[in-house]
């Protein structure tokens, strides 16, 4: 029997039955649909964390000095020789240098800003920056804007934290009746000189340093930024610490990238056993954080795929039941010449026509869900930080995998059935 | 064109005990006869059509139609034979009610290659067909909207369709009018004697039996010839 005959005999069939075809492509659309609605949901919410919330490189391993350092004994220390050793390690791309401002610093708003902005003049910070090299940054640093170590008199280019914006937007501007600011209205200001720092100046008030005035001018935003501090130039970093008599040849932590997400585990055990540590506190945030999104997402998924079950059993119960009411009619059709390869044939692409309208139609469905949720949630949702665009990740491959993941249970649901049909001895059904 | 030596068939009681409806039963039709298979009900009839037309392979015994041997041949085989060689006609019989008249006719065409046939063209050998039994004007009707002589002739059109060279018939009259019986049966000896088609009727009804060449008694498990006009 050729294809296209059999499709128009299953087309015959279930228009016939078209309320039991009805209620059997329901019951797959239903199990798809919440598959693929709590599988978008899961990615989507997943996406948003690894993106926005917790953005990290999958490849990126942050090597910190143990906490209990042996530098006495000549271990420990993150210094050139560290590094060449790191960097000689397989399965290692890069490694970039970061060395924290060793000097306590308060910053105030510079005076164009307190000018132009009416900014309170008395608003003191704690300044914590650490130096990076330019290549570690990426296309994060303004375009204009030279990272590098400013001359004498010159302000010192920082780039903040991404996520300050967002959560000053989002939270801080709104409380405080504020004006939201956007990322490329703010990058209008790169190179603007924000902040007045006052170096050797601490909390406490005066110490042992001597003071020294700098500024801080904006160099851009940047996922690598911590969210309590500012990024600088590697070398103003190490240039002050050493006007300060402080460290400036071991770094606070180097910047690993390894050559692929699958090599970290092995860099992390053997930098471990080099006797450095591991700063896991933001990737494990955002691991644990991921973790429950996933077991969630799992679990409903899990649902969902029972609802597909059931749905394929269902399926093989009402073509069982239809199977047995057209006995004699099956049997007609191997009278005048099908095989019982054809019989079967028959009945599966019946329950495939009920799979692939169910499943298209749950994946659809979940789709049109989605959609209408994200258009509920700009519009009644308040704004709060992270808040998305969308909290679904809808891709071409999963809304086709449920639609075959539909095909498939139905398929399963109607084996026994189209078994049992073919090997009906169609000369007792025709005897009625 | 059908040699059948020595066909036995039982089937289980409500016992479960074997029920013997076929006993040693020999059966020899010459291509181009009519022959009646009579005998009361549940006697073994309509099993040994079901044997005849490859339907029933579960026997003891050889068949064979028009020089082909039934047992040992593969269901695709068998379905072949039945697409090709064999066209029934049933007692109740047996239309798909979603398919109108025309539908019901190309039927078989659904299964197997017919030559290479395209749509046209088969649509255009079941219209034929149809005008055989008179129903050309009725081809777009579907069974509900034809009365029983009616439905039974578009029956007669799918056996015809394939252009087979028997035609196995289960008590085609048995759900007919005595005046639309007559009628069918007029048609079936027209076929015999003009197409020179081989057939197969398994009837209680005397009419049936005194239009065939050749009328048979199962008695017994065994087929007694009662006597000949051809």
């Amino acid at each position: 029997m050729t294809f296209a005959k059999l499709a128009q005999l299953a087309g015959i069939n279930l228009r016939r039955d078209g309320k039991g075809a009805f209620f059997s492509a329901f019951g797959v659309a239903i199990g798809i649909g919440a598959l693929v609605f709590f599988v978008a949901l899961g990615s989507g919410i997943g996406t948003l964390l690894r993106e926005k919330v917790f953005p990290s490189d999958a490849r990126a391993i942050e090597v910190v000095p143990p906490r209990l350092t042996l530098s006495a004994l000549g271990g420990g220390k993150l210094d050139e020789a560290a590094l060449a050793r790191i960097a000689a390690l397989p399965g290692v791309d890069r490694v970039f240098r970061k060395m924290e401002l060793r000097v306590p610093a308060m910053g105030g708003p510079a005076p164009g800003l307190v000018q132009t902005f009416r900014v309170p003049q008395h608003i003191w910070l704690a300044i914590i920056a650490v130096g990076v090299e330019p290549e570690y940054l990426g296309s994060d640093v303004a375009r204009g804007v030279a990272f590098a170590d400013p001359p004498e008199g010159k302000p010192i280019p920082a780039l903040a934290a991404r996520r300050l914006l967002e959560l000053y937007n989002r939270s801080f501007a709104r409380s405080q009746g504020l004006t939201a600011i956007g990322e490329p209205l703010l990058m209008t200001a790169a190179g603007a000189e924000l902040l007045q720092v006052h170096l050797g100046r601490s909390m406490r008030g005066l110490t042992s340093y001597q003071e020294k005035l700098v500024g801080l001018s904006f160099a851009g935003l940047s996922d690598q930024a911590p969210l309590h501090g500012v990024l600088i130039p590697l070398e103003t970093a190490r240039r002050i610490n050493r006007e300060y008599g402080l460290d400036a040849d071991s770094y606070s932590a180097l910047a690993v990238i390894a050559k692929s997400p699958g090599a970290v585990p092995a860099l992390v055990q053997q930098i471990r056993a080099m006797g450095f540590g591991i700063d896991e506190s933001e990737r494990s945030l955002s691991q644990n954080v991921g973790m429950a999104v996933a077991l969630t997402t799992g679990a409903m998924a899990l649902l969902s795929a029972l609802i597909c079950l059931l749905a394929g059993v269902n399926i093989a119960h009402s073509l069982s039941a239809s199977v047995r009411a057209r006995a004699r009619e099956l049997a007609l059709l191997r009278a005048v010449g099908a095989t019982r390869f054809d019989v079967a044939a028959l009945v599966l692409a019946e329950a495939s026509v009920i799979g692939l309208i169910g499943g298209a139609t749950g994946a659809c469905g979940a789709r049109l869900l989605g959609l209408g949720l994200d258009a509920a949630a700009r519009q009644w949702l308040p704004e709060f930080p992270f808040k998305p665009e969308t909290f679904f990740s809808y891709s071409p491959l999963l809304l086709a995998f449920a639609t075959a993941l539909g095909l498939l249970a139905a398929i399963l649901g109607a084996l026994a059935p189209a078994l049992s049909a073919s090997r009906a001895d169609p000369a007792r059904a025709l005897a009625g | 064109m059908i040699h059948a030596r020595g066909l036995h068939k039982s089937y289980p009681d409500g016992d479960g005990q074997p029920q013997r409806v076929l006993a040693g039963a020999d059966l020899d039709v010459a291509e181009g006869e009519l022959v009646a298979v009579v005998g009361p009900s549940g006697c073994g009839k309509s099993t040994l059509l079901n044997l005849l037309g490859g339907l029933d392979v579960e026997y003891q015994g050889e068949i064979e139609v028009g020089g082909k041997k039934l047992r040992g041949l593969s269901d695709c085989e068998l379905s072949l034979f039945r697409n090709r060689t064999v066209g029934f006609v049933f007692q109740s019989f047996n239309l798909l009610a979603p398919l109108t008249a025309l539908q019901n006719v190309m039927l078989p065409s659904y299964f197997g290659s017919h030559g290479g046939e395209g749509g046209p063209q088969l649509e255009q050998r079941a219209r034929a067909a149809l005008a055989r039994v008179g129903l050309e004007a009725k081809s777009g009707r579907r069974p509900a909207e034809l009365s029983g002589g009616e439905r039974q002739r578009v029956a007669i059109a799918r056996a015809l369709f394939g252009q087979p060279r028997l035609i196995l018939c289960d008590e085609p009259t048995g759900n007919l009018d005595e005046k639309t019986g007559a009628e069918i049966i007029d048609f079936f000896v027209k076929l015999v004697r003009e197409e020179k088609l081989t057939m197969v009727v398994v009837t209680h009804e005397e009419r049936v039996s005194r239009a065939a060449a050749k009328v048979l008694r199962l008695k017994e498990g065994q087929l007694v010839a009662e006597g000949s006009r051809a």
